[in-house]
């Protein structure tokens, strides 16, 4: 049984031009152990998808069919106990500003002891809890622990402070972290030593991680599996290598393409137009309005097609009944 | 609820633009008397009733808001213009000495309760409606000044500030152009909040006999006057006070509606 | 060959502060030919920002001196004459920042061009700037809020662009766009390059980004350059220590461009803070090639090949590639 399934989901935000179609039958799944990366350009929709999993969508949000199972139960009905305790044991998520996480007026000792304390079954004494704390900031690679526990939030550098939320996302997460952009605010060579330290870590505890990311680097090296989003649609997923080797989706194909390579090769181009408003969306496939292989049949919704190997893509050119000839 | 703010002081203001047409006794608001029809509780014809000398107390209310609305757009156009420029200008400077002189300057005047500094300017010059404007207007402005140094100062580093002087633009249009439109939105709800102000402000002027002077209908001078007979007849006082209540939470209102117009960006 | 079009030479700027000393730039020199663009990679703390405000006269350098074809340049940009200032224009990084949000685009452009007198019809120019950057002349009359972020940052260039300058300063122009949107900004900058013969000061810390974009590359760290030269050469060629750990560090998309990263260097500590620089050279303490003299000398900036300057104690008497940890 997979940990996380998110099948056919659909949500919605209430605004005031009306509702925007976000998630558009976003299905992914998850097994124990597993590493799965959810690469996209800004607004589609991957952050909306987690925040859905772990049902911290905003007041206007409306999940308008789906459903999402952890270990086999219905999230989406969980009551608010049940969820609590999935949160406080379970699972866990690190944000991509460093400082969006930590309290600015609070030491790390007490927003650290606060959460080793809440995610604890039992009754902890003040040196188990001080222990425990310095054993995850150790976990996190962090020198000094006894020096980080005493420090504010703004004494510490962004790559300091992203440890720091590491550490405590490891308190909970015991079987799956969800990281969205973990590094983006980072610099690159600080970004660097976060993802193989994270990449160490999960590894070695066995946890299940999605890594939501628009850099296409650094989700490459760190996942087992990989979900294109576009305009709040799975447009291809596979494992790893074979999606960046050989991508099937035009989207996918155009992205790659679209990076400027360390080898050399010139301004690559982009993609021409743009993300469709969600207000109102294409009707059928979604990268319609940009897609140089458009055909008559994509005013439907396309399904996952299988393309070789594990891949799979949401492409009409994968239809065997629509295929080009 | 902020349309019902709307509608409230539309409806406000119109029935003190019409007051002379839509009053059922417009006499009431001069030199009247009619110790005849004195001292009514609320009937069918006078439906406030009448004061203790025969005059219907809707239509002096009527006329009321004329006052209360004038004093509103005389205090508010003396001192908003030069608060908002004096802010403009601090907030350009922020660091320099004029900016620390003309905050400094604000300190001051707001440092003393508008309503006692209202009260000493009133009492030194003679006491009419238009001094009363004037007191007010002085302990205005700073506050308006303040609003627009906070937005100011920080607006001014923004890029497209930078952008602008690159390419050699004048200070001035920094400031007006490009500068004051990005904070009009907390001027125009701090606006329209304050009207509700200036109204309660020139009503407790009025009540302590430093604002308007009878016969000229004024809710404060209303209220005071009406007091004396409560609360057997609580007519004389009670009406002009929800009077005032409706105007300051018509404008509150309204305040709201147009913060969350310019907060959420929606026009 | 002519003389280059912007030198700088012994630039300095230091910020004092309660608890020191900041310095932000230290002791640079550069040069720039006409035509050209540099590229200026560096992370946070490296001073590349400060270096671009200083030559656009936003911060007077503490000391040294900036040189514009030849002439010395008033340190302030409020001394120089208005047609010196609208000869060096600037792009900055955050779109949404750089329009004002009140201004429609034709408001926009218009202070530049009414700015300086310019007798053209002002209406005609602005149609004309749209079409430079391939906006449609409809957009003229549209709000930030209604356009995406490339097409802001390409109104962005267009206001740069209204003043006839012969140098922009581009602050890390793309980095706050999404992928697809980067290439076409890049590839308008450089077709307007060619077109209207600029010279591009391009600061980024994306060296996969300038690897296809800039003639020569200038790696800055904590103030310092610490390593300039022509693209070629210095891909082929990356000799400073913290240079191979930035290059190590960088995500990429496919096999080959990680086949040309360094293998053996890998980035370790922190970048120091800006009131903590260790003595002599400030990156010592994460270098794997770290010698006595490095902790207490700072290096020179040298010629290590032509045109190929490195400041780094390994240079050029030796020329090491195996790290000694």
């Amino acid at each position: 049984m997979p940990l996380l399934e998110v099948k056919d989901l659909r949500v919605e935000y209430r605004v005031y031009e009306g509702m925007l179609k976000v998630l558009n039958r976003v299905s992914i799944s998850l097994e124990k152990g597993e590493k799965v990366g959810i690469i996209g350009e800004s607004a589609c929709g991957k952050t909306t998808t987690v925040k859905t999993v772990m049902r911290l969508l905003a007041s206007n949000a409306k999940i308008a069919g789906g459903e999402v199972r952890y270990s086999g139960e219905d999230v989406l009905a969980m009551s608010k106990k049940k969820l609590s305790d999935l949160r406080r044991r379970n699972m866990s998520m690190i944000f991509q500003d460093p400082s969006a996480a930590l309290n600015p007026v609070f030491t790390i000792r007490q927003q650290l002891y606060d959460i080793i304390k809440y995610s604890s079954d039992t009754r902890l004494s003040k040196q188990e809890t001080h222990e425990k704390a310095i054993t995850y900031l150790k976990q996190a690679a962090l020198p000094e622990p006894d020096r980080i526990l005493d420090s504010y939030p703004f004494q510490l550098s962004g790559g300091m402070k992203q440890r720091v939320n590491i550490a405590m996302a490891l308190v909970s997460a015991n079987e799956l972290l969800i990281a969205d952009e973990p590094g983006t605010s980072l610099d690159v060579t600080i970004e660097d030593q976060i993802m193989r330290l994270l990449k160490q870590i999960v590894e070695e505890k066995r946890i299940s991680v999605i890594l939501i990311t628009h850099a296409l680097g650094t989700v490459k090296n760190f996942v087992d599996r990989i979900y294109v989003m576009y305009a709040g649609t799975i447009v291809e997923e596979g494992p790893t290598k074979e999606v960046f080797n050989n991508p099937q989706h035009p989207y996918t194909q155009m992205l790659i393409k679209a990076v400027p390579k360390l080898t050399g090769g010139g301004v690559p181009e982009g993609i021409l137009g743009q993300v469709p408003s969600y207000l109102t969306p294409p009707s059928g496939c979604r990268f319609i309005t940009r897609c140089p292989y458009k055909m008559e049949v994509c005013a439907q919704v396309p399904q996952m097609y299988a393309t070789g190997g594990n891949q799979r893509a949401a492409c009409f050119l994968f239809d065997e009944a629509h295929r080009p000839k | 609820m902020s349309i019902v703010g709307l509608a409230a002081i539309i409806g406000i203001i119109l029935v003190a633009l019409l007051a002379p047409w839509l009053s059922p006794f417009p006499s009431s608001a001069g030199l009247y008397v009619n110790f005849a029809a004195a001292g009514q509780p609320p009937t069918s014809v006078h439906v406030f009733g009448t004061d203790q000398i025969g005059r219907d107390i809707l239509s002096r209310i009527m006329f009321g808001f004329r006052y209360s609305l004038m004093l509103m757009v005389v205090v508010l156009s003396i001192s908003v213009a030069p608060g908002v420029v004096l802010g403009l200008i601090a907030g350009y400077y922020n660091g320099r000495r004029i900016s620390t002189f003309i905050m400094r300057l604000a300190d001051v005047f707001v440092a003393v309760p508008p309503l006692l500094l209202a009260l000493s300017v009133a009492s030194v010059l003679t006491p009419t409606a238009i001094n009363a404007m004037l007191a007010v207007s002085l302990a205005w402005w700073p506050w308006y000044t303040r609003l627009v140094y906070s937005s100011a100062s920080s607006i001014r580093n923004e890029d497209f500030v930078r952008a602008a002087e690159l390419v050699g633009a004048s200070r001035w249009h920094v400031m007006f152009k490009e500068i004051l439109p990005n904070t009009l939105g907390s001027i125009l709800t701090k606006v329209t909040l304050d009207c509700g102000w200036v109204i309660l402000i020139g009503a407790s002027l009025s009540y302590v006999g430093l604002g308007a002077q009878p016969p000229t209908p004024d809710l404060g001078t209303m209220i005071a006057e009406g007091s004396k007979y409560l609360p057997a007849e609580w007519w004389i006082s009670l009406f002009p006070a929800f009077a005032i209540v409706i105007v300051i939470l018509g404008f509150n209102l309204l305040g709201d509606g147009i913060n969350d117009m310019f907060s959420s960006g929606i026009s | 060959m002519s003389a280059p079009i912007l030198t700088g030479h012994g630039l300095k700027k230091y910020f004092p502060t309660k608890g020191g000393v900041i310095r932000a730039v230290d002791d640079v020199d550069f040069e720039m030919e006409k035509g050209e663009v540099l590229g200026v990679v560096g992370e946070s703390g490296s001073g590349k920002t400060t270096l671009g405000n200083m030559i656009m006269g936003i911060y007077p350098p503490t000391s040294g001196q900036i040189a514009f074809s030849g002439k010395a340049l008033p340190t302030r940009a409020k001394d120089r004459p208005v047609e010196l200032r609208r000869d060096i224009q600037m792009v900055f990084q955050n779109p949404a920042s750089s329009l004002n949000p009140r201004r429609s685009v034709r408001q926009a452009l218009e202070v530049p061009l009414r700015v300086g007198g310019s007798k053209e019809s002002v209406k005609e120019r602005i149609d004309e700037l749209l079409k430079l950057v391939d906006l449609p002349v409809e957009y003229a009359d549209r709000f930030p809020e209604e356009l995406g972020g490339g097409e802001k940052q390409l109104v962005a260039i267009a206001r740069a662009l209204a003043t006839n300058p012969s140098i922009v300063v581009l602050d890390e122009p793309t980095s706050a766009l999404d992928v697809s949107i980067q290439a076409k900004i890049i590839n308008v900058l450089m077709r307007l390059k060619d077109k209207l013969e600029l010279s591009y000061v391009f600061i980024t810390h994306n060296l996969s980004l300038m690897r296809n974009v800039s003639d020569r590359v200038m790696i800055m760290y904590l103030g310092k350059v610490r390593e300039v030269a022509a693209t070629d050469e210095f891909f082929r060629n990356p000799t400073h220590p913290y240079t191979r750990m930035l290059l190590s560090s960088i995500p990429v998309v496919t096999e080959a461009e990680e086949a040309v990263k360094p293998q053996k260097t890998q980035s370790i500590g922190e970048i120091a803070g800006a009131l903590n620089l260790p003595p002599g050279c400030s990156f010592h303490p994460r270098c794997s090639y770290v010698m006595d003299v490095c902790k207490k000398v700072d290096p020179p900036l040298l010629e290590i090949a032509p045109g190929h300057w490195c400041d780094c104690h390994l240079y050029p008497k030796e020329y090491r590639k195996e790290p000694t940890t």
